[in-house]
């Protein structure tokens, strides 16, 4: 697995749900992910958003943003994700996978790994696609005033 | 106030409140779909969004849906949503300039230090109404004014203006050293004099008619605590939502939100003020909404500046609240009777008090 716990986790909160719930189904069904117990149900809450702002380097609260958060076990690892917005089945997908990551090994799960990492390989290209084509329609905005005497 | 003592109409109400529901949800027009909401009226979900403090487009466009377009309602709606919320976490401190800009204007510099580009904006160009619906507009090759070795899938970096200033030794030092908990003005109303990080919050919450209201009082109204504004910075992009994952104590990004960010740079030319230096005042806000966060840059330099000398702090921090100021003005609605029945009993008993003390005319 080429990305760290934390990468993984940042992957799997921007995947689409149904594409989670799949992979997930998928390794039940096979047997991959076994002995999964809910910690924590998937819940609904906010994030408090804190700003540090430029003029004073001084942070204030700017607001909240809508997250769900779920915690499961596998096996004898704890799984956490938090997602934006009103998200349960998705957060408890992802929950799960980051467990089971977290107890995997490649010698193990490696064709399972695999299909995991299929899935954040092809998120983080369809963002990067996203981001690169966002970026050069916002650079094709680029402007210089001129200044007339 | 007595609007508490009057009862019943329960059937009527509910009638009133089904005929919003039947002739909002009936309408022969094909429903209105959340996804619809989000993407072609973005900037008011933004706007309730950022009055609400709630950053929620899905739940934003439900509320405005539900509210038949009314903002205020909306918003209502959302922050009341919102209140029956946990707070499960609190984000790493951002700082501002980890901000992805999508847009950049710089009016006080030609030439600032990176790019100056106007992303998805009708600045500059004649808006006209258009009573046909158009075809998208056929691409026009963009005279392109990044330098040619400058990759064009990355935004280069922008030194901001304040960093500018500060390099030219123009600018008031104000950094702190250290690092006082931000107020939270949902868990306890700010009163003055208070914090600058409640009256930052206030303003990134505060209903954008209200404090572009306030902005213009002061700039032309008979307030005056502002003048020479030039503008440093009006960006906006992107900013990442990151929390410490339980587990291994290490930081995650789980999302974005958007914010507009300006800088305000004030001329100091009080008799106790450095005029040699100037000063900026800030201003961030939710979704893309410049001229909210304009008039809030605005106002915290005035509200710096004045030192809590006079009520514009009060003005800020007591009205601008759309929530505060739209529930009182409709709780008028209410029945007042007791209250109105009073205030006539009064005139009425004042009128035969006056009556009786007065002395008979007599007649001839």
């Amino acid at each position: 697995m080429n990305f760290t716990r934390e990468a993984i986790c940042e992957i799997l909160s921007h995947c689409a749900t149904q594409d989670l719930t799949l992979v997930v189904d998928k390794l039940l069904e096979v047997g991959a992910v076994k002995d999964v117990r809910a910690v924590r149900s998937p819940e609904i809450g906010t994030v408090q958003l804190q700003v540090r702002e430029p003029i004073c380097q001084e942070r204030f609260i700017l607001g909240d943003a809508l997250v769900t958060v779920a915690e499961v076990a596998v096996g004898s690892s704890l799984g956490w994700a938090m997602r934006m917005g009103n998200d349960p089945h998705g957060a408890v997908a992802a929950a799960i996978l980051d467990g089971w990551v977290a107890q995997s090994t490649p010698e193990t799960d490696a064709v399972h790994l695999t299909m995991l990492e299929d899935l954040l390989e092809a998120t983080v290209l369809q963002e990067s696609a996203e981001q690169s084509l966002k970026t050069t329609q916002v650079l094709s905005t680029a402007i210089q005033f001129e200044e007339l005497d | 106030m007595g609007y508490a003592a009057a009862r019943g109409g329960l059937a009527a109400i509910e009638f009133a409140e089904n005929l919003v529901q039947e002739l909002r949800d009936g309408h022969p027009s094909s429903p209105l779909e959340t996804d619809q909401v989000t993407g072609r009226l973005r900037l008011l979900v933004d706007r309730v969004m950022g009055e609400a403090g709630l950053w929620a487009p899905e739940l934003a466009a439900q509320a405005l849906r539900q509210a038949e377009g009314d903002v205020i309602e909306a918003v209502h709606l959302l922050r009341a949503f919102k209140s029956t919320l946990p707070r499960i976490g609190i984000s790493e401190v951002v700082n501002a300039d980890d901000m992805i800009p999508e847009r950049r204007i710089v009016p006080a510099f030609r030439e600032p230090g990176g790019p100056q580009i106007l992303g998805r904006s009708t600045d500059y160009t004649a808006r006209m109404l258009s009573t046909t619906r158009r075809e998208t507009k056929a691409k026009v090759q963009p005279a392109t004014v990044i330098p040619a070795d400058e990759p064009l899938d990355v935004i280069p970096p922008m030194q901001r203006m304040s960093d500018v200033l500060r390099d030219m030794q123009l600018l008031v030092d104000r950094r702190r050293t250290d690092d006082p908990e931000p107020f939270d003005i949902t868990r306890m109303p700010a009163k003055p004099p208070a914090p600058r990080s409640a009256r930052l919050s206030t303003m990134a919450r505060a209903e954008t008619g209200a404090l572009v209201g306030q902005w213009y009082r002061n700039i032309l109204g008979p307030d005056g605590y502002l003048h020479e504004v030039t503008l440093g910075e009006v960006r906006h992009g992107a900013m990442p939502i990151t929390v410490t994952h339980p587990v291994t104590r290490n930081p995650v990004k789980i999302g974005e939100y958007r914010v507009t960010e300006v800088e305000a740079i004030e001329d100091l030319d009080g008799i106790d003020e450095d005029r040699t230096l100037f000063d900026i005042g800030y201003g961030l806000c939710f979704g893309q909404n410049e001229r909210k966060a304009i008039a809030m840059a605005n106002l915290d330099i005035a509200c710096h500046r004045d030192g809590q000398r006079s009520e514009l702090e009060q003005s800020i921090l007591m009205t601008t609240d759309g929530l505060d100021s739209s529930g009182f003005l409709e709780h008028l609605k209410l029945p007042h009777y007791v209250t109105f029945r009073s205030m006539i009993e009064r005139k009425i008993a004042v009128r035969q008090a006056r009556l009786q003390s007065t002395p008979t005319e007599s007649k001839p």
